[in-house]
């Protein structure tokens, strides 16, 4: 774990263009801490609950609390909120306090049917795929979202870009 | 007035004597001169060590891939045998650049000793020659030769025996008797000689400004040789190994793109390269 871990920081340190897949809860947050700790301008994330091994992970926690600190831009899009409040994870918690505070530049809002409809025509398993992006250039798609399988690439501003404009223009509506 | 000919290239001894010992003596010096000539080649072993890193991580990540499925395995080889590959060439440049640093850096040391010890010799004679208004003609002739004999065996000894340094107090002691033969010795059967007569005086302190700086011309332009050697040899092989990596990219990427995850042609097209 320890070499995947220097394996992935070097291809998020260098920008490297090379597309991978991983999968499994720790290396799911080896790959979403690089993105936090290599971005310099913003991150976002459609998620089921924000609630999983993930966004209870300390290593993405500290990334992901730091990112917001230096006040650099936050969005996140939840499919669902868990139904118990007690139950929220740090992370969930933190962005839900924060939402729309003029101190920091953390939003988050819920999905709507339409906007999972439009990201099923992107992929071709026709599915909703959860998907992390930062800076417009690194990605990481969650293929399924159970085991956590995903495919990355830390630098890919074509497919970023594509993701990121269906996000953002969810988040304009 | 005619015979002061050393006399006047008195202050070109004295730098070159200086030089000559501060070469010797200063391992910044020779720090200086070696790393301007081998720079290109310590560029190329970075540039390897880069591409051994990015094959290693590409190694790491792909070991993880389920998404390569039966192509994993016949990938990672691949990726392997280059990384070795590319890990023994990176070896041998590493062991050309030392062997080329080391022989300028210590094989060299007994000719600048003697080259200097010449130097020393030349200013000795501009005296002699202003107290007896006469040209030194035996005793540079004695000496040249003497000298000659001893810097072409240190030059034999750096091609043959390039692991093993020659000792300079071997070689200065020689150089010294062999000067102070030429001062002390009866050399008046060189006059008998018609072949002394040709030479005239200017040649023979041509010659010997040519002695002076001797080493450094020599090493310049032996160390300017090898690194060019190395240089183009490494980056012959660098491209060759390079070409290697990017036909496996190549056949990743055509992989990758028949497989693809992305339903949109627009987001597929030409976005890898």
């Amino acid at each position: 774990m320890n070499n995947y871990k220097k394996a992935v920081e070097e291809l998020a340190k260098n920008s490297e263009n090379l597309e991978f897949d991983n999968k499994g809860n720790e290396h799911a947050s080896v790959v979403l801490e690089n993105m936090l700790k290599y971005a310099k301008k913003s991150f976002k994330i459609y998620t089921g609950n924000f609630n999983g091994d993930v966004a209870n992970n300390d290593a993405f926690l500290k990334y992901f609390n730091k990112f917001i600190e230096n006040k650099n831009e936050v969005k996140v899009i939840i499919e669902s909120l868990p139904d118990d409040e007690v139950n929220y994870s740090k992370a969930l918690k933190r962005i839900i306090d924060l939402n729309n505070n003029p101190a920091y530049n953390v939003k988050y809002k819920l999905a709507t049917e339409a906007f999972k409809k439009e990201l099923e025509n992107i992929f071709q398993n026709k599915k909703p795929c959860h998907f992390s992006i930062s800076d417009s250039k690194a990605y990481r798609v969650e293929i399924e979202p159970n085991t956590y399988k995903a495919i990355v690439n830390f630098n890919d501003p074509q497919i970023t870009q594509k993701l990121e404009l269906i996000f953002d223009n969810f988040f304009k509506n | 007035m005619n015979n002061l000919i050393i006399s006047g290239y008195t202050s070109l001894y004295e730098l070159s004597a200086a030089f000559n010992f501060a070469y010797t003596a200063s391992a910044q010096f020779r720090d200086v001169i070696k790393s301007g000539f081998l720079q290109d080649s310590r560029l190329l072993s970075n540039n390897i060590k880069l591409r051994l890193k990015k094959i290693n991580t590409e190694l790491i990540i792909y070991n993880e891939s389920e998404f390569l499925n039966d192509k994993k395995d016949i990938i990672i080889k691949k990726l392997n045998d280059l990384h070795n590959d590319l890990q023994n060439e990176e070896k041998k440049l590493n062991n050309e650049i030392e062997q080329a640093q080391s022989t300028l850096t210590n094989k060299f040391k007994p000719l600048y000793i003697v080259s200097a010890l010449f130097s020393f010799f030349m200013l000795f004679l501009a005296g002699e020659e202003v107290y007896s208004n006469l040209f030194p003609k035996q005793e540079l002739i004695f000496s040249l030769i003497g000298l000659s004999i001893v810097i072409f065996y240190i030059i034999v000894d750096t091609f043959w025996k390039p692991n093993k340094n020659l000792s300079i107090i071997y070689t200065s002691t020689i150089s010294i008797i062999i000067l102070l033969s030429s001062i002390l010795l009866d050399l008046s059967f060189l006059k008998e000689n018609n072949f002394i007569e040709i030479i005239n005086n200017k040649m023979l302190v041509n010659v010997s400004i040519i002695f002076s700086i001797f080493p450094f011309i020599f090493a310049y332009t032996r160390l300017f040789t090898n690194a060019l050697w190395i240089s183009v040899k490494y980056r012959f092989i660098f491209y060759k190994i390079n070409r290697k990596a990017n036909n496996i990219n190549k056949k990743l990427n055509e992989f990758k793109n028949a497989h693809n995850f992305f339903n949109d042609a627009e987001m597929t097209t030409n976005r890898r390269n």
